[in-house]
């Protein structure tokens, strides 16, 4: 083997400026796979970080919630405590939200709405705003006297900042009716949700329908990464113990399974895109082997007729593709991890999709980031990549008969 | 032949026939050109197909391709500010690039079956013309269209979330200008696009059922289909033969937003395929240079017997030439068919199911086609010839600077 | 001619019975006794869930056809609303917002004040309106009706069946089913009173079939029918000022 590692060595030494060519190819297959699943990576962690930015890691909501119409029984009482008794296990960022449905009316106008109290950290709070205000300003925390109403929900009642809201709740616990001063405007993706949605503070919402009430109490962990969702697991479990009967813990997956498939069926379009860079470079290795081989038809003649079997010469072919592959393979790869290493701090895609992108769930800061599997399929890539390229050439220089390759002319 | 043009061709001649002595060789020159080429087409396909698709699903799913309101109507679309008569409509219709036009009467309203209620936004929809301007009901998967009036069409998760199935009856409650209007309606048709919004709010019910309901004799808008493209100039073009009061607005204007991300998207696009087309090239013009070195020692040769440098660099640049150009037109076959197969069957949407249900709201539902456009085969054209143009300078100079003798004996 | 005298005797002879179970004319009966008639009353409204029970007080005048104006009375919370009915249209009066608003057919869930009737329980002649009525049974004490939904009626039900009492047609109970044959809902009347020729049930019970627990009884106190009822009753004014 020794011989056959240096003399496949030397053969690709021989024609150094084809030979760094064809590795370069290779290189750059890896280099830009590398970093193409990077930002794959980095978009899995974007949408993953967006879903539970928007509804949390865990909720608190009451048992069942998805059979019960009733306002009333979809209250969890006192929820300021379970926050607090939830505060001393976890280091998570609470929010505690009320969801009214309610009548909402202008001066002329009125529609059936569904509103919105909420309380949340700055951090979220901020993410809110960017994501969905428009005008004006959200409620502030403990605000009584403002609202913000979704666009569509304001152009249909004709209301613009400053007027003011009146809103009717009956069959609730609290005042049950309220004037508010119309203080911002909000966007969603959907229209429909648009043309129904109120907001208020967590306060305002209270006191106009449940006292001390809420409908669900959001955790919201500091993940970055897709990867530590796995850690939601045994957290779930042991925070499920605390809360009293009646309640439920549940995981994002479990509130919308749907969204959750996304992220395995991201895995097939990388595969697919990985295999194009990597046919392209894959017919260049191709290319060079068989006219590497060609060249040395002459030569190969004399090997065999000094008593080299066909595996052997198989083998020679086989090594050489190998070795080509993989120099490539580690110049491009040291390269992509370099820049994956540079860029992962972080860099803002404002500059591509604009501020509109946020608005739809894309991400504004790209962390790129590979998976665990990302390197060794990467390079699994590559060395198929050289065995395959290898495959026809050496079966080529298999067959060869000694004699007529030593007559044989370029 | 004459002498001349004997002469004139024996460049040529020489050199697709050098192609073809070395068989393998030129192969696989052609097929890394023909890769190129084909990866180029399906790659502006996917992404203009992506594109477009978000473009359909709101121009004939949520929206309509172009739009003609009263401007209050476009600011506070209520039954209030509908048209006050569709007398335009022939003038419209005769309109060069409109297609068909389709009256609509959109209004909120309540919508009740034995267990629950919901609040929704119902169309009324000429079905004969409603079918020109929108592929809503191409997307009804159980039951049928609406036919006449009394009968409703719902998107299937509305359905599902009222319990409410094929052959019942629901009740539609609104009021707007004849005061609180009910009736009861036949649930004939499901709807399952694949897009959120409109499988969860569609309400389909005839026209003179709106009318009826909303107390509006008229409509709220006229939908238009009109040539792919060019809505915007159409609508534009459409104004001078509107009445004082009425606005036609385009995709974008009804998009707003929305087609801000689609922009930005694209300039995004045009950059990765940027990329893309350099690694292709990068591959051509490798596959170029190698091929092109090899034969160092045969150029000796010929240079041996007469042929002067600048011949042999001219057929040197023949040869990639007829190669490239061999391998464009191989790749430009292979391409559009693949392309084809992709445009007409929906090979892309389970693919991208993942970034459909991401996407989902911007309504690409769950059909992807790629798209089709000549355009592609000159991004492949001008991709590969940059790259053999690349490929040709550095052993052409080599070529020109060569010396027989030296060249002969290399390996 | 003899065919003719035989047909004009089948007829005679038919007549008085058919005119008995005539189930329009039944059906108008049953309607009649259960709204028919201007009236001024209490209405006590106990809401039970499996968890709860809540009690409103409410204050009715009706002119026993399109128009009812309803004052809350009691608890405290929600003392001060006031609702009037004319037609289909609804308008609310909140003492907090000191407001008088539309309720749009978008706003009106189908629980009025969160309790088992519906704003279309409150009045309205919706049976005759929307259902032809057939006769199912029929025996001395009683008669029960089949009411299927007109062509493009506002009725998400499938049928409903109505028992009332004979002689009288004071109605009994009704019971709603989807379109699927199952019931959804049971409202059950009792202690009926004797006024201008009716049978007015003053105790109503609402029964939601889906939900086991949830039900609704209303009891009419302080009843007074037949007064005249100022027109100013059915005005926005009255919502605030009461009349």
């Amino acid at each position: 083997m020794f011989n056959l590692l240096s003399l496949s060595w030397r053969n690709l030494w021989r024609h150094r400026s084809r030979s760094l060519m064809t590795a370069g190819a290779v290189g750059l297959a890896v280099f830009f796979t590398l970093v193409y699943l990077s930002f794959l990576g980095a978009m899995e962690n974007g949408i993953y970080n967006n879903l539970t930015a928007s509804v949390g890691h865990l909720q608190v909501r009451v048992e069942g919630y998805r059979d019960k119409r009733e306002f009333r029984d979809l209250l969890i009482p006192d929820a300021a405590g379970v926050e607090a008794q939830l505060a001393q296990k976890t280091q998570a960022a609470r929010v505690i939200a009320l969801e009214v449905p309610a009548l909402i009316a202008g001066e002329t106008r009125s529609r059936g709405a569904l509103l919105l109290g909420d309380q949340r950290p700055p951090e979220l709070r901020q993410r809110f705003i960017q994501q969905h205000l428009v005008e004006g300003a959200l409620p502030a925390v403990g605000d009584l006297e403002g609202i913000a109403l979704g666009q569509a929900l304001a152009k249909a009642l004709k209301l613009r900042l400053g007027d003011p809201v009146y809103v009717y709740a009956p069959g609730t616990l609290g005042r049950g009716a309220a004037a508010y001063r119309l203080v911002g405007l909000l966007r969603f993706p959907d229209p429909a949700v648009e043309a129904r949605s109120a907001y208020l503070s967590l306060a305002a919402a209270q006191e106009l329908a449940a006292p001390g009430s809420a409908t669900r109490i959001e955790l919201h962990f500091p993940f970055t990464r897709y990867a530590q969702d796995a850690q939601l697991g045994p957290i779930q479990a042991q925070l499920s113990q605390q809360l009293g009967p009646g309640l439920r813990l549940e995981s994002w997956k479990e509130a919308s399974p749907a969204i959750a498939q996304i992220f395995d069926l991201l895995t097939p379009l990388v595969l697919i895109f990985a295999a194009l860079f990597f046919g392209l470079a894959g017919l260049l290795v191709l290319n060079t082997i068989y006219l590497s081989l060609l060249e040395r038809t002459r030569e190969l003649g004399v090997i065999v007729a000094l008593g080299a079997g066909p595996a052997q010469v198989t083998r020679m072919v086989v090594l050489e593709s190998l070795l080509l592959c993989s120099s490539g393979a580690l110049v491009g790869g040291g390269l992509g991890l370099l820049l994956i290493a540079a860029l992962s701090g972080g860099f803002s895609l404002e500059a591509l999709y604009g501020e509109v992108g946020g608005a739809f769930g894309l991400p504004e800061t790209i962390y790129l980031s590979l998976r665990a599997w990302d390197i060794p399929i990467t390079l699994g890539f590559a060395l198929a990549t050289g065995l395959l390229a290898a495959w026809w050439p050496a079966r080529v220089a298999a067959s060869l008969e000694p004699v007529e390759a030593m007559r044989f002319t370029a | 032949m004459t002498v001349q043009t004997r002469v004139a061709t024996a460049l040529p001649r020489l050199a697709w026939r050098n192609l073809w002595r070395h068989r393998r060789r030129t192969w696989l020159l052609v097929l890394v050109v023909a890769y190129a080429t084909i990866t180029t087409i399906l790659f502006w396909g996917v992404q203009d197909g992506f594109t477009q698709s978000v473009q359909v699903g709101n121009a004939r799913f949520l929206s309509a391709p172009a739009l003609i309101t009263t401007p209050q109507y476009f600011e506070d679309p209520d039954p209030e500010q509908g048209l006050p008569s569709l007398d335009f409509l022939p003038r419209v219709e005769a309109q060069p690039g409109v297609k068909a036009a389709a009256p609509r009467l959109e209004f909120p309203a309540l919508i009740r079956s034995a267990y629950t209620a919901d609040a929704v936004r119902a169309r009324g929809v000429d079905p004969l013309l409603e079918a020109r301007v929108s592929n809503l009901p191409g997307a009804i998967a159980q039951g049928r269209m609406l036919e006449q009036p009394g009968e409703v069409v719902l998107g299937q998760q509305l359905a599902e979330r009222l319990d409410v199935r094929l052959g019942e009856r629901v009740v539609l409650d609104t009021s707007a200008l004849a005061g609180p209007q009910a009736l009861g309606l036949r649930v004939v048709g499901l709807v399952a696009s694949g897009i959120a919004p409109v499988d969860r709010g569609t309400v389909l019910v005839h026209i003179q059922d709106a009318r009826v309901l909303t107390g509006l004799q008229t409509a709220t808008g006229v939908a238009l289909d009109v040539t792919r493209g060019q809505e915007a100039r159409i609508a534009e073009a459409l104004q001078p033969v509107l009445p004082e009061n009425l606005r036609a607005y385009d995709l974008t204007q009804l998009l707003g937003g929305l087609s801000s991300a689609i922009g930005t998207k694209q300039s995004s696009t045009f950059l990765i395929g940027m990329i893309f087309s350099l690694f292709a090239a990068l591959a051509v013009t490798s596959t170029v240079l190698v091929s092109v070195l090899e034969r160092t020692r045969e150029f000796g040769m010929m240079g041996a017997i007469g042929m002067t440098p600048p011949r042999l660099a001219a057929m040197v640049t023949l040869e990639t030439v007829f190669a490239t150009s061999l391998g464009w037109a191989l790749g430009l076959v292979l391409g559009y068919a693949l392309n084809y197969w992709m445009a007409t069957q929906n090979v892309l949407g389970p693919v991208f199911a993942s970034y459909g249900a991401a996407w989902e709201i911007l309504g690409t539902g769950g059909e992807i086609y790629t798209a089709q456009s000549p355009l592609y085969a000159l991004y492949a054209a001008l991709t590969i010839a940059l790259a053999a143009l690349f490929s040709i300078l550095i052993p052409a100079r080599r070529v020109l600077a060569l010396n027989p003798a030296e060249a002969m004996r290399t390996e | 001619m003899n065919l003719r005298f035989l047909l004009l005797l089948c007829l005679l002879g038919l007549g008085p019975s058919n005119a008995a179970t005539d189930p329009q004319t039944v059906l108008k009966a049953v309607v009649d006794n259960q709204r028919g008639g201007s009236l001024r009353a209490t209405l006590t409204l106990s809401i039970t869930r499996p968890e709860r029970q809540t009690q409103l007080v409410l204050e009715v005048a009706s002119d026993g056809n399109e128009r009812a104006i309803t004052w809350v009375k009691a608890p405290a919370r929600e003392a001060g609303q006031a609702f009037l009915r004319v037609g289909d249209n609804i308008q609310l009066y909140s003492p907090t917002l000191k407001r008088v608003l539309r309720l749009p057919p978008s706003g009106r869930s189908d629980s009025f004040l969160g309790s088992d009737l519906s704003y279309s329980d409150l009045a309205g002649r919706d049976l005759e309106q929307d259902f032809t009525p057939k006769v199912e049974a029929e025996s001395e004490s009683e008669i029960t009706l089949e009411l299927l939904p007109r062509p493009q009626a506002p009725t998400p039900y499938g049928k409903l069946v109505l028992r009332a009492s004979k002689p009288g047609f004071a109605p009994r109970e009704v019971l709603y089913y989807d379109q699927r044959g199952q019931a959804v809902r049971k409202i059950t009347f009792a202690q009926w009173v004797q006024a201008g020729g009716r049978s007015f049930p003053t105790q109503v019970t609402v029964e939601d079939l889906l939900r086991p627990g949830h039900r609704t009884q209303v009891v009419y106190s302080n009843y007074r029918f037949g007064l005249p009822i100022p027109e100013g009753c059915f005005t926005v004014r009255a919502l605030e000022a009461g009349c």
